[in-house]
């Protein structure tokens, strides 16, 4: 992939192994959707050198691998530590439940955001034309324990007018992986979704494997905010 | 009896993933807010009508005895039984909004603020606000008649009810709302009406009772049936309906219930006034109460110390200092200031250095004070104790001595870390306080505090023994010694006439079991220091994703107690530890979601990924640690994951349809 050069300020990209390794099927992968968001905005993108070998270590600590967890944490905060300049430089996850755990497992003193919250900041620097489509957004559940859901309806408004919020439905139940070997978690958590799907013809949300089990249930693609935000968007003048 | 012919019925009528029988799953269904643990021979997830109605035939004729269950947010144990849990959750969940909002129709499983929240685009909200609004639901708020800071007397379910679909002991299905059923049901049980009336004639013609009744609800008071039904309403059908709020599921079972909505006014401000002594705060309260205040919230010197340091709390509080928080809402900014203007008006006298505040992060501040009373001491306590919290009323014009009363009772009984708090435009207060239950000692303590709270409230000051938490097991027992031979025995009557096999919730409300209290309390061992603190409170359920597939994070925790008990008693734990594995462990999203909504802070997926720890052998670790070192080449766990589901074809998997 090549990275944005653009004059505005240096950021870093961190992209959370899941939005490669699940990819959706159709459509722009999270990443490439970031990296042309990031290019419209003009920043000055900076990448870790071999980001695929580095892991928050959340699926590692939700199955109780606390040793390899804490590896895989240390790992990647000295290489963002070295790559930030020592925390002066900002660091954007794309993954809600990744960046949820950087902030609360990284050091302080790097400056990690989670993606809807940093361009939900950012959404003068571009043109946005609003989609015809209804949609339906679902914050998930570290983006609501971080308070972030706003960013995620904030930047859903700018991109139509047609909105609807899952209601009830606090945890999507996917846990990670959990979604693939205990699939009646999920399907007994969003037992309410198609039901309230109504008119909406998309979904969107900000955890990759979230938004697997959020399209099972839903029976409507459900895809990462970035996405639509991109779709949207173009350079400002 | 026959328990077994009974199951056998239930189970060719209602589909069996709907019947509980592991005693895991008893266990953790079971379990409710309050101290008293029974647990269930039978669970069953009713659906619909059809399944209740089937529950009572089978009960009725085989004598097995059913109580019914929403969140069991209870704190007097009325929501536990050792026979059948009828449990009410996500299928009663249908609400209609009519005439523009201002009456609303909800099934028994909708959470209170959730009909709240139907309700905001109309500007209403419901009357009863309990303080556990955001979990307790309306089969429970309605069936203990439950109320909060402003809801007084005027705005409970009681006094807002439009109609209730109910189905009696019997089977017998009433729609009040649909004047078919009305007819048919005037015909069908007309003994039953008649005998209401009866009641009704012998309260008139007894001044005195007629009098307590009318003294007694003036003040808040869920304790006993509401006799005031007999002397507000002269149609016995109404008089019905009224008993069946506050009934705590011993008369009948409510399938909806159609409330009067009441405005939600926007603009708020609230202000913490800090008062010299118990005396002054109390005359002030009694004064507050001609002003147009929506709550004044008693906080007394216990209170204010475990408070103290807080954002607008000062760090030194004077021996007898006493706090109210007086909240004033209205529909405009105008109409606001005029309401703080007239409150100042009103206390001006008392010579008082305060402020109010309509700043949104101000106001809630001042809020959490409040609502965090109840939880510190939860969290404060030591482990292996339970956190009790009482529920009395007194009438206003003696509130102030009868709070000191109260503070010497607790002192005289050594529970001299209590705190109290409370309603005081109602006279009602709360007080909390911890309590070991695992020596005969310390049971013997609490069953004397009991009997001197009882002569304290019922027969020094002529209050109730329960303002808004309902009777349950734990005043049951003493409603004689608050109401009097007389009334208890209309009381005996009324349970008699609406269930003479006394099959809906026993023991609940009428006993005659005197040490009903002091029974089957629960047993709080120390389990892990990360959940030791939980109250059983209940209030993570609605924020767990596998609540509806196996356990809540409540029950977790009570289960894995229920383990460690097992294990100090040197009993054999295999069996409960391989149920365990499934049903606490495996379907555990560990997302932490249930931590936002605990009062004590309290994350059960940090338990549980705990256990995952423990539990991995070293070559899983290993395994774990290579994949970790090489993870660029597997990103293992994700593809294992996705290969697995592949292989396996469990996913993509649709919905599954409800039985
Ligand atoms: C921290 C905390 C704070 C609280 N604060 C308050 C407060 O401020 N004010 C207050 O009043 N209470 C309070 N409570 C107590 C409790 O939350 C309320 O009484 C609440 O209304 C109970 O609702 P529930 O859904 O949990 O009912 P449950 O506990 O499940 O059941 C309550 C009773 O209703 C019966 N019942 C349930 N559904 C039906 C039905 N469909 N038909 C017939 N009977 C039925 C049950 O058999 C039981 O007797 C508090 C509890 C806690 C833990
Ligand atoms: S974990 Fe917290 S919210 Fe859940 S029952 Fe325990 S104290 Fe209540």
């Amino acid at each position: 992939m090549t990275l944005a050069q653009g004059d505005g300020p240096k950021v870093i990209y961190f992209s959370s192994c899941v939005n490669s390794v699940l990819a959706p099927e159709s459509g722009k992968s999270t990443p490439k959707s970031v990296l042309s968001l990031l290019k419209k905005a003009g920043f000055h993108v900076l990448m870790p050198e071999s980001p695929k070998s580095l892991c928050c270590g959340m699926p590692y600590e939700s199955k109780g691998f606390d040793k390899s967890a804490k590896n895989k944490t240390l790992e990647l905060q000295n290489s963002l530590w070295q790559l930030s300049d020592q925390g002066r430089i900002a660091i954007i996850c794309d993954n809600s439940p990744c960046s949820y755990h950087m902030i609360n497992t990284l050091t302080d003193k790097l400056k990690v955001l989670d993606a809807p919250s940093f361009f939900a900041q950012h959404l003068d620097l571009f043109k946005i034309t609003k989609t015809q489509n209804s949609l339906l957004t679902f914050s998930v559940c570290s983006q609501q324990k971080a308070g972030e859901s706003a960013a995620l309806n904030k930047i859903a408004q700018a991109c139509s007018q047609k909105l609807k919020e899952v209601e009830e439905i606090t945890c999507c139940g996917f846990a990670g992986d959990r979604g693939f070997s205990h699939p009646e978690l999920n399907s007994s958590s969003l037992k309410s979704l198609r039901d309230q799907v109504g008119k909406c013809t998309k979904g969107y949300s900000s955890s990759r494997s979230c938004e697997i089990g959020l399209k099972t249930h839903s029976g409507i693609p459900f895809n990462s905010i970035l996405q639509l935000l991109d779709e949207c968007s173009a350079p400002k003048e | 009896m026959s328990f077994k012919k009974f199951y056998q019925q239930i189970s060719k009528e209602i589909s069996s993933p709907r019947l509980l029988t592991k005693p895991m799953e008893l266990l953790a269904h079971g379990t409710d807010a309050s101290f008293y643990r029974l647990t269930p021979k039978l669970v069953v997830k009713a659906a619909n009508e059809e399944h209740i109605q089937s529950l009572l035939t089978h009960a009725y004729k085989e004598d097995v005895s059913l109580t019914f269950r929403t969140a069991g947010t209870s704190l007097s144990g009325q929501a536990v039984t050792d026979s059948v849990l009828v449990k009410l959750g996500h299928d009663w969940n249908d609400y209609t909004i009519e005439a523009e909002g201002s009456l609303i129709r909800l099934q028994p499983g909708i959470i209170g603020s959730r009909a709240n929240h139907y309700l905001k685009s109309y500007g209403r909200k419901i009357g009863p606000d309990p303080a556990s609004i955001d979990s307790a639901m309306i089969g429970g708020i309605a069936a203990n008649n439950a109320s909060g800071m402003c809801c007084g007397t005027a705005q409970n379910s009681y006094q807002t009810l439009a109609g209730i679909r109910l189905i009696l002991a019997d089977g017998t299905l009433l729609d009040s709302r649909d004047s078919t059923s009305v007819e048919n049901f005037k015909k069908q049980q007309a003994s039953l009406l008649n005998s209401l009336s009866k009641i009704r004639q012998e309260i008139l013609a007894d001044s005195q009772l007629h009098e307590t009744i009318k003294r007694k609800y003036k003040i808040k008071n869920t304790s006993g049936y509401g006799l005031n039904s007999f002397i507000d309403f002269e149609d016995p059908l109404d008089i019905l309906l009224h008993l069946i709020i506050g009934s705590e599921g011993t008369l009948a079972f409510i399938s909806d219930i159609t409330y009067k909505t009441v405005i939600d006014p926007q603009f708020k401000s609230c202000s913490l006034i800090l008062f010299k002594n118990i005396a002054q705060a109390c005359q002030a309260s009694a004064e507050l109460k001609k002003s147009p205040v929506a709550a004044v919230e008693l906080m007394d010197e216990a209170s204010l110390q475990c408070m103290a340091g807080r954002p607008n709390v000062p760090n030194e509080i004077a021996p007898g200092m006493v706090a109210l928080l007086v909240d004033l809402r209205a529909c405009s900014s105008e109409e606001l200031k005029t309401k703080i203007e007239k409150v100042q008006l009103c206390i001006k006298d008392y010579g008082l250095d305060y402020n109010f505040t309509s700043d949104a992060k101000t106001y809630a501040n001042l809020w959490e004070i409040r609502k965090g009373l109840f939880p510190i001491v939860g969290a404060n306590r030591d482990s292996g104790t339970t956190v009790i919290i009482e529920d009395v009323c007194f009438p206003l014009d003696e509130l102030a001595q009868a709070t000191v009363a109260l503070q010497n009772l607790l002192l005289k009984h050594g529970y001299d870390k209590a705190i109290i708090f409370g309603h005081a435009l109602e006279g009602n207060l709360h007080f909390v306080f911890t309590q070991d239950f695992n020596q005969a000692s310390e049971v013997q303590r609490y069953a004397s505090f009991m009997d001197d709270l009882s002569e304290l409230v019922c027969d020094q000051y002529h209050g109730s023994l329960k303002a808004e938490h309902g009777t349950g097991r734990n005043m049951a027992p003493f409603i004689e010694a608050e109401w009097g031979a007389n009334a208890y025995r209309l009381m005996q009557q009324v349970k008699n006439i609406f269930d003479p096999k006394n099959i809906l919730n026993p023991d609940v409300i009428i006993s005659t079991n005197s040490q009903l209290h002091l029974q089957n309390l629960k047993p709080i061992p120390q389990a892990d220091a990360l959940v030791d603190q939980c109250i059983e409170c209940g209030f993570c359920e609605s924020a767990c994703p596998s609540k509806d597939l196996t356990l809540s994070p409540r029950q977790r925790i009570a289960v894995w107690r229920e383990i460690k008990r097992q294990e100090n008693a040197g009993e054999d734990t295999k069996n409960w530890l391989k149920d365990f594995q499934y049903l606490g462990n495996d379907t555990c999203a560990a997302d932490g979601m249930c931590a936002t909504k605990c009062p004590v802070d309290i994350d059960t997926g940090q338990l549980i990924k705990k256990l995952r720890t423990l539990q991995h052998s070293s070559l899983t670790r290993s395994v774990a640690q290579f994949s970790a070192k090489h993870f660029s080449l597997s990103q293992s766990f994700i593809k294992t994951g996705l290969k697995l589901a592949k292989v396996t074809g469990k996913y993509p998997q649709q919905p599954k349809t409800k039985s």
